[in-house]
């Protein structure tokens, strides 16, 4: 099935809102969209509709969006977000700790709303279909990268990356588009107390360079924030 | 406690010291009035110079014994009742107003008996001239007569019972002061418990009975008045921050339609310049809103501690590293790329870590970044140093831009309506919650730049 046609449900008793992230997500490229207003009626339409994903809200007329996630999650393990007007640690914990898969407080901005969806549900369902191997390929240019293959394809060439420059990679394209420090890259590849590892970092990402770039000295993809981190460029094309 | 125990100590000293001087003082009035007596029965000792003034004073004439006149004048100054000399036969030979009804004969035994006692119940005293044995009456009215034998075993003992005797005398003392001085001990102890517990706002019951009853009482009720207070301004502050809670919750679902709605309408193609202009107005707006709600929501919940610090070990500069990619990140979205944020982390901050609420360090960082970023839209170079100073992480923000007036650093204590400088005390508030503070540094044009420090481990 394709990403976009995956049904997405959204519980939220001010009806208004409903309708305003129906109108997003569907510009966003969501067709399939259901919508409840209770946690009464949000249950029936989980029953009926069987949806894919969904998104909550906490504060519902009649008992509380936590409930709720805990009732779908005993029927179904679909990926589930909370939509709150919360914004305490300790509802965000709370919610995160239950076993949701994100926690966005109102208000937020539609983009984002759209973003996390879309990586939600990449997430979720990628592993269900591994033959569609076009989530796990990555096109920077006129580089095809092959996560699953962990090798980049250039020009009918294919050069494989080291285990590390793969997460490292992995990491920059799940958070494509935005900066990611080197604490968080070092993390990833080294775990904690990753200190000192930052010139080790560099060197790994100058062997990316010159494995995905066209001219490695002067990226196009694989962007440097100074003093922060890198960055992995947006598609031009508009998905992201 | 150990207050306590100081008050017992000083007791039990100046109970050992009031024993101690009254002892002493008792001693010093006995040997003084001693030797005062000594000093009166000197001058009126007729035993020595009476006697010896009559025995050179009685001659031998014509057949019989007389006194001459310094002896009659010494008789006469003298208390003595009477006078007789007896010769080796216990005969009298001589007399001085002896009374007519005594005998005039003594026998041996009844010598040796009058000179250790009483004769016809005149104490007496006997001198021997060396021809006669010269008997004086006392007056039985003011003098006594005592005469014992003692084993010279006893007498010498007497040092060492004195001093048995003292000992004994100074442990029964010490004894029942520190008796006392326990007994006082435990009937205080309750009450220094209860002030301490008072002092740290703790409920207090003590049990109001012996000495302390009354004392116990007031704390008792001072407690209750205490607890009473306590209750009541939680209540109040949890009231307020219920409802400061409640209002940003209310607002954000309104918030999030119009933050969304307008978010849609500055993306379609057919606006104006000046409408897309207003769009992004109302967008920016609605943003700084949220953002004012959220600070007014923490603020009220630091204040009255209805939030609990989560404190953990967290590294300065990640999360300085994080909040300026996050506010980057956001910033692309946002499409407003000329301001640029430059960190100069000193390399012993790589290192360091601070215990602290990492989520709340990172909003103080970000609301003294975004006012950065905010005050100056037409863009600006931000320069954050992060290095240690004086066991402190400390931040430093400084910009290109027009910095921070003089009105606001003026401000920041006093109640005014410039409610566009909570996120400044919010972002201080935070610092202080963690021990650390902010302050504000001067540049040469009179406006100010901006340092938070968080106490480092």
């Amino acid at each position: 099935m394709e990403l976009y046609e995956r049904k997405i449900l959204l519980v939220d008793d001010n009806r208004e809102l409903v309708e305003m992230i129906a109108d997003i997500l569907k510009q966003g490229g969501y067709k399939n969209i259901v919508k409840a207003g209770s946690v009464h009626e949000a249950l029936e339409v989980f029953q009926r509709e069987k949806p894919d994903m969904a998104v909550l809200d906490v504060m519902l007329p009649d008992g509380d969006g936590f409930r709720l996630f805990q009732r779908m999650r005993e029927q179904s393990d679909i990926p589930i977000l909370f939509l709150s007007a919360k914004d305490e640690d300790r509802d965000r914990l709370f919610g995160l700790g239950l076993g949701a898969d994100d926690y966005i407080t109102k208000p937020f901005l539609p983009p984002e709303l759209v973003l996390r969806v879309g990586a939600i549900l990449k997430r979720s369902y990628r592993q269900e279909e591994p033959d569609k191997n076009e989530e796990n390929c990555l096109c920077l240019g006129n580089h095809e990268i092959l996560f699953d293959y962990g090798i980049v394809r250039y020009r009918g060439e294919e050069t494989p990356f080291t285990a590390k420059e793969l997460i490292l990679l992995k990491k920059l394209n799940e958070n494509r588009g935005r900066i990611v420090t080197f604490d968080a890259l070092c993390n990833a590849a080294w775990g904690d107390g990753y200190y000192g590892y930052e010139n080790t970092l560099m060197v790994h990402i100058r062997h990316l360079r010159e494995k995905i770039e066209e001219d490695p000295s002067h990226p196009q993809w694989l962007l440097t924030a100074r003093g922060l981190g890198y960055r992995l460029a947006a598609d031009r094309g508009g998905r992201v | 406690m150990r207050s306590l125990f100081r008050i017992i100590r000083r007791y039990s000293f100046t109970a050992g010291a009031i024993i101690c001087v009254i002892l002493l003082s008792n001693m010093i009035a006995f040997f003084a009035l001693g030797y005062q007596k000594m000093q009166v029965s000197r001058r009126q000792d007729f035993r020595r110079s009476t006697l010896e003034a009559i025995s050179d004073a009685l001659f031998w004439e014509n057949g019989e014994w007389k006194l001459g006149d310094k002896g009659i004048q010494e008789l006469n100054d003298s208390d003595l009742q009477w006078c007789m000399g007896l010769d080796n036969n216990g005969q009298v030979v001589w007399e001085w107003r002896l009374p007519a009804h005594f005998d005039r004969s003594y026998s041996n035994a009844e010598v040796a008996k009058f000179s250790r006692w009483y004769l016809n119940d005149y104490p007496v005293a006997v001198w021997d001239t060396g021809k006669l044995l010269l008997v004086v009456g006392l007056d039985p009215d003011f003098f006594a007569r005592y005469s014992e034998i003692f084993p010279l075993n006893d007498i010498a003992v007497i040092p060492q019972y004195l001093k048995i005797i003292f000992l004994v005398n100074a442990v029964v003392i010490l004894f029942f002061v520190f008796l006392l001085g326990y007994r006082f001990y435990l009937a205080l102890k309750p009450l220094g418990t209860g002030v301490e517990k008072l002092s740290r706002q703790e409920p207090v019951r003590l049990k109001e009975k012996g000495m302390t009853r009354d004392l116990a009482l007031q704390i008792n009720h001072t407690s209750e008045i205490l607890q009473e207070q306590k209750q009541r301004l939680n209540k109040r502050d949890q009231a307020r921050t219920e409802w400061i809670s409640g209002v940003s919750h209310d607002i954000r679902t309104p918030l999030a339609l119009i933050v969304g709605y307008t978010d849609r309408l500055a993306k379609s193609s057919n606006l104006t310049e000046e409408e897309k202009r207003i769009t992004d107005t109302i967008c920016r707006q609605s943003q700084l809103i949220s953002q004012l709600v959220s600070d007014l929501n923490l603020t009220s919940k630091l204040a009255y501690d209805a939030q609990p610090l989560h404190l953990e070990k967290c590294s300065p500069a990640l999360l300085l590293r994080e909040c300026t990619a996050d506010l980057y990140n956001e910033e692309l979205e946002s499409e407003n790329g000329q301001t640029e944020v430059e960190l100069d982390i000193s390399p012993e901050m790589e290192k360091a870590v601070v215990f602290a609420d990492g989520n709340l360090v990172k909003r103080a960082l970000r609301n003294l970044i975004g006012n950065s970023v905010r005050h100056n839209p037409q863009g600006c170079q931000i320069r954050i140093r992060l290095y240690e100073k004086d066991g402190m992480a400390c931040f430093c923000i400084t910009d290109s831009g027009t910095g921070i007036p003089q009105v606001v650093v003026e401000n920041m204590d006093t109640q005014t309506e410039k409610i566009h400088i909570m996120g400044l005390r919010l972002a201080r508030q935070i610092a202080r919650a963690h021990g650390g503070n902010m302050e504000f540094l001067r540049r040469e044009t009179g406006t100010y730049d901006v340092g938070i420090r968080f106490p480092a481990e």
